[in-house]
């Protein structure tokens, strides 16, 4: 049996703990007592907390009020001991005979309690069961094992409820702590394009500097769509699409294929990959002239070794192709295919471009 | 510069404590035809403010001093509301700002800088 601490700052403390007091009312707590007043017969029942300097009622039947002074309270006796206080008639009870609830309306008679008992043994309040007229015969032993049981489930209840708000708690630190790594990542991203900006002033060919600059908004375009999730995952459509708007308007691409998530490391990889297939679309391929279409598409296809991910681009509308003299660096990362499995297959077809990447699904979802 | 004759050239307080990326701004600005200015942080840029007035504020958000750009932004609106701002930050997520003001998320394609500026220019 837990020793029940008497003193108002271990309750004090308990209920801060809680963080229940003036709080809505909550369906869980309501249902405790109105069953504990069907059980017992009573017109009414509470789920009060007892404070310093008024008793509070986070469920109640019966009765308007959802707060009464201390000086009011009969829960307050029940305080010390764990076990059931009951008072067959308020008017008979010295403790009781002077409480303005008993002397004036509402004229309550008949008072049943069980302690509300923290797992650390600190009585909080009481499950209390009152009627308007005297019960000399008190609470059947059948009623008494209700509302104790009835009492332990406001306990439930209520720890339920804090562990609720102390996983509110940290994933609201976590979120925080993700936006401002979120923050950092970006403002460096936004240096290191100043530097190099600044670095490159004077570089007659602006080609690369351009090429630099756009693979930088790529790489940071892809790390806004995982920061929305945490850096956890990211929705392959998301990572394409996202790649897409930087070079073409929506109706210029279509962009079709299972819903998947991708690891943080496949995403990047992907992004980077869409990148500059879209730059060599917009700047030799399909996306060069008014006209031309990109068709982008995956799957997963059963492999030899477990799930596989297939990545088709597929250019058709643009001017006859011509197949690249010189292997540039976007060639060079467009052949190291997804997450670097070089398993790229690349068509030159007059009719436009093509090109299929595959790479292990476990491999473009691991962290 | 050619184009930009018709429209006008604009006077634009670049407001950024990293000095790379505020170079660039200004860079971006008088490339596109317009005359800019800078400031280190939204306190100096308020005494310049204060000082001569402004067609466009670009400002970042998170800067040392008394107010960032986010107060910088208000201030603005409510003392020289004649004057645009284009705020920009590594926010995520769109910090509330005052009415018409733009906002830019870094690290930012510097043609989209050059564009507002162009459609404020008129």
């Amino acid at each position: 049996m837990p020793q029940i601490s008497p003193t108002d700052d271990a309750r004090l403390d308990a209920l801060g703990d809680y963080a229940v007091l003036d709080t809505p009312a909550e369906p869980d707590f309501d249902d405790i007592v109105h069953i504990a007043a069907h059980v017992c017969a009573t017109p009414i029942a509470l789920v009060s907390l007892v404070e310093k300097d008024r008793q509070w009622f986070k469920a109640r039947v019966g009765i308007d009020a959802c707060e009464t002074p201390i000086t009011q309270s009969v829960c307050a006796l029940g305080l010390a001991r764990d076990e059931l206080l009951i008072i067959p008639d308020l008017t008979a009870d010295s403790r009781t005979d002077a409480n303005t609830l008993v002397t004036q309306d509402p004229n309550l008679r008949f008072y049943a309690g069980a302690p509300l008992i923290t797992p650390s043994g600190v009585a909080i309040g009481m499950l209390c069961v009152i009627d308007t007229r005297p019960r000399p015969e008190g609470l059947t032993t059948e009623q008494q094992h209700t509302l104790r049981a009835l009492a332990r489930q406001v306990i439930v209840q209520l720890e339920y409820r804090k562990a609720i708000v102390v996983q509110q708690t940290i994933e609201a630190e976590r979120q925080l702590l993700n936006e401002e790594l979120s923050h950092r990542l970006k403002n460096t991203l936004a240096m290191v394009q100043g530097i190099a900006n600044q670095t490159l002033k004077s570089v007659a060919d602006r080609a690369p500097v351009e090429a630099f600059d756009a693979r930088l908004l790529a790489l940071s375009s892809a790390h806004d769509i995982l920061m929305r999730e945490s850096w956890a995952s990211a929705r392959m459509n998301l990572i394409v699409e996202g790649g897409m708007n930087l070079h073409a308007p929506q109706h210029r691409f279509t962009a079709k294929g299972c819903d998947t998530l991708l690891g943080p490391r496949g995403a990047l990889s992907t992004a980077m990959l869409v990148h500059e297939l879209a730059t060599n679309a917009v700047k030799y391929g399909s996306l060069s002239s008014p006209t031309g279409h990109v068709d982008i598409s995956w799957r997963i296809e059963p492999g030899e070794k477990g799930e596989e991910f297939v990545l088709e681009w597929r250019e058709h509308g643009g001017p006859p192709v011509v197949v690249p003299e010189i292997k540039g660096f976007g060639s060079r990362l467009i052949s190291t295919g997804l997450s670097g499995t070089r398993r790229v297959e690349e068509s030159f077809a007059p009719s436009g471009y093509e090109a299929c990447f595959r790479a292990p699904l476990s491999r473009m979802r691991e962290n | 510069m050619v184009g930009q004759d018709l429209s006008k050239r604009l006077k634009v307080l670049v407001v950024d404590d990293e000095l790379f990326v505020r170079m660039m701004a200004i860079d971006v600005v008088s490339d596109a035809g317009h005359d800019p200015y800078e400031a280190g942080d939204a306190d100096e840029a308020v005494e310049m403010l204060e000082a001569e007035p402004y067609d466009v504020v670009f400002t970042d958000i998170k800067m040392p001093g008394s107010i960032d750009g986010l107060g910088l932004a208000a201030l603005i609106h409510q003392r020289w509301p004649q004057t645009h701002v284009i705020v920009t930050s590594g926010h995520l997520t769109l910090p509330d700002l005052p009415q018409d003001t733009v906002f830019l998320q870094k690290p930012y394609r510097t043609a989209a800088l050059s564009e507002r500026l162009h459609s404020i220019a008129g």
